[in-house]
């Protein structure tokens, strides 16, 4: 069993940088663990902030279960640009499945 | 029902409540600095319970509402077991709620952000992050393996002066007590979000605190921040109970918590404070004041003086709504202080200490915080940089002397530059607009 998915966050300006991380914690909880700059995480992820927003890789977006009504309502208000594949890292929870999620991070969370 | 729907069943309830005989509006502090003293009290009530059945109440209700201080001088006025204090913070909220309509939510959030923006940059001004991590979750203290003897709830303003929060600590540990701190803007008690109409979210950020809180195990849940006691007291834990969870939870707060320990922490009490001491007192929560004062009086040396002078407002802050009185409230604060001869005026509540710290330099008396004289009598000592800060006066001069941290924890200066503007040297009504000029 993997149980150390590898997240590849990918900051505004291209840098790359991988996350392992626990499967069940979530993908802002693993990017607060690994200090990833740009994703603030402001709220602790009770869903009341929006700035852990993040752009989740094409390919991979539909493996993401749906967005509840409160995280979608949530995007809505988020600061920078929203995207098909928008999502708020708070709210994916990491799986084996997701091995080598790539989540870039917008310009602003404010 | 979800946590929306109690919210509005409560305000039916309350509305129910209210005989509207007007008494609560009579008590209250603010209806002369918000110009509506002597108004019709029936008329004024009709138009809070309105609002609180949704509908659009009247001109004085959404004033008074907006006006409020969370002075509490109105709940032992009603004779009717409706506590006014909530209700009026209610009728605000659904004001609040009705006029700002779909833009609600993108308000909330904005308010949220700007202040957990505020507070992160403000600390890091201030502290290196060794010291930060120390003040927050999740960080059981003295043997990470047992459940704390304490959980302290900071709420998240308090982070903006480090140094009460910093002694704090070092109290409970002085006393031998384990602890872990809650608290920061990943806690919010959802005040923000309430502030700005939004129920969903504010309960969302309340409740996932109460669970935080909960989750430590401690047996000792203490509250900090008025604030916070409060949204919990009269709007979290009433709302998480009604949504068929446990009524067990409860905070206590610090003060409070520290007074019924007062034979346990006079035993740290070794270092005489001779000092002539007066309390910048706020009237919303009476125990904590009394707390406050048993406390003050066990420390050797220490002579309290008694000022008479009018208080309101839950703190100082709450007062920015009403300028010119806050200013004649702290102006009679001052000169009575001043003729009494104290050495020291002792800020109960952080955002009273953030507000009046840096008049120091005009009176004739020193401003501190009251953990500061506790603190001094322990032989415990932390640095009040927001207070040297903002004595500065001055954006350029405080960067300047903040370029080491500011280089440290990454922070781009000129946000720095904005926030300690806005923070310190400007003033926003935290209840949304100012109700006198």
């Amino acid at each position: 069993l993997n149980l150390l998915p590898n997240i590849v966050f990918i900051s505004p300006d291209g840098e790359r940088r991988e996350v392992y991380a626990s499967a069940g914690i979530s993908a802002m909880t693993a990017a607060k663990i690994g200090g990833v700059p740009g994703i603030e995480a402001e709220c602790g992820g009770s869903l009341s902030c929006g700035t852990c927003h993040v752009y989740v890789g094409s390919d991979q977006f539909q493996k993401l279960p749906n967005a509840s009504r409160e995280e979608s309502e949530m995007l809505e208000y988020v600061a920078s640009e929203v995207r098909h594949n928008s999502r708020l890292s708070c709210q994916i929870t990491l799986t084996e499945a997701l091995d080598g999620l790539i989540l870039e991070i917008p310009e602003d969370q404010y | 029902m979800d946590f929306a729907e109690v919210l509005d069943a409560r305000m039916e309830e309350i509305a129910s409540a209210c005989s509207q005989c007007g008494k609560c509006f009579e008590a209250c502090p603010m209806t002369g600095p918000a110009g509506i003293e002597g108004t019709e009290p029936r008329q004024v009530l009709s138009g809070i319970t309105d609002l609180l059945r949704g509908g659009e109440g009247n001109a004085v209700a959404e004033t008074w509402s907006a006006a409020c201080s969370s002075s509490g001088t109105c709940i032992q006025a009603c004779d009717y077991g409706v506590n006014p204090r909530l209700m009026v913070r209610l009728a605000h909220f659904a004001a609040t709620r009705r006029r700002e309509g779909a833009e609600t939510k993108a308000k909330a959030m904005k308010s949220f952000r700007g202040m957990a923006k505020t507070v992160r940059i403000v600390s890091r001004l201030q502290l290196e992050n060794s010291v930060l991590q120390e003040l927050q979750p999740p960080s059981t203290r003295d043997n990470p393996n047992r459940t704390p003897d304490i959980v302290l709830y900071t709420g998240c303003n308090v982070h903006k002066t480090p140094h009460i929060l910093i002694l704090c600590l070092d109290v409970i540990r002085a006393m031998g007590f384990t602890y872990q701190v809650i608290g920061g803007p990943s806690a919010c008690c959802g005040i923000f979000q309430f502030l700005a109409g939004d129920a969903e979210t504010s309960g969302r950020a309340g409740l996932s605190a109460l669970r935080q809180i909960d989750a430590t195990g401690a047996s000792e849940k203490l509250a900090w921040c008025p604030s916070c006691q409060s949204q919990f007291n009269e709007v979290i834990i009433p709302n998480y109970q009604r949504m068929g969870n446990d009524d067990s939870f409860s905070l206590t707060f610090f003060f409070v918590f520290l007074e019924r320990n007062l034979e346990r922490l006079k035993k740290h009490f070794v270092v005489p404070v001779r000092k002539r001491v007066a309390l910048n007192e706020r009237p919303g929560f009476p125990e904590v004041m009394h707390a406050v004062k048993r406390i003050l009086a066990a420390i050797p040396g220490l002579e309290f003086v008694d000022l008479d002078v009018p208080r309101a407002g839950l703190m100082s802050n709450y007062l920015t709504v009403t300028p010119r009185f806050k200013d004649e409230l702290r102006e009679k604060e001052f000169r009575a202080a001043a003729d009494a001869g104290v050495s020291t005026l002792a800020t109960v509540f952080h955002a009273c200490h953030r507000e009046l710290c840096h008049f120091e330099k005009d009176v004739s008396f020193e401003i501190m915080n009251v953990m500061e004289l506790i603190g001094e009598s322990m032989g415990i000592h932390a640095d009040d940089v927001y207070k040297r800060l903002k004595m500065m006066d001055d954006v350029e001069i405080m960067i300047e002397d903040c370029k080491d941290l500011i280089a440290q924890h990454g922070l781009d200066p000129n946000d720095a530059r904005e926030v300690l503007l806005a923070d310190q040297l400007a003033a926003r009504p935290l209840q949304g607009r100012f109700v006198q000029s």
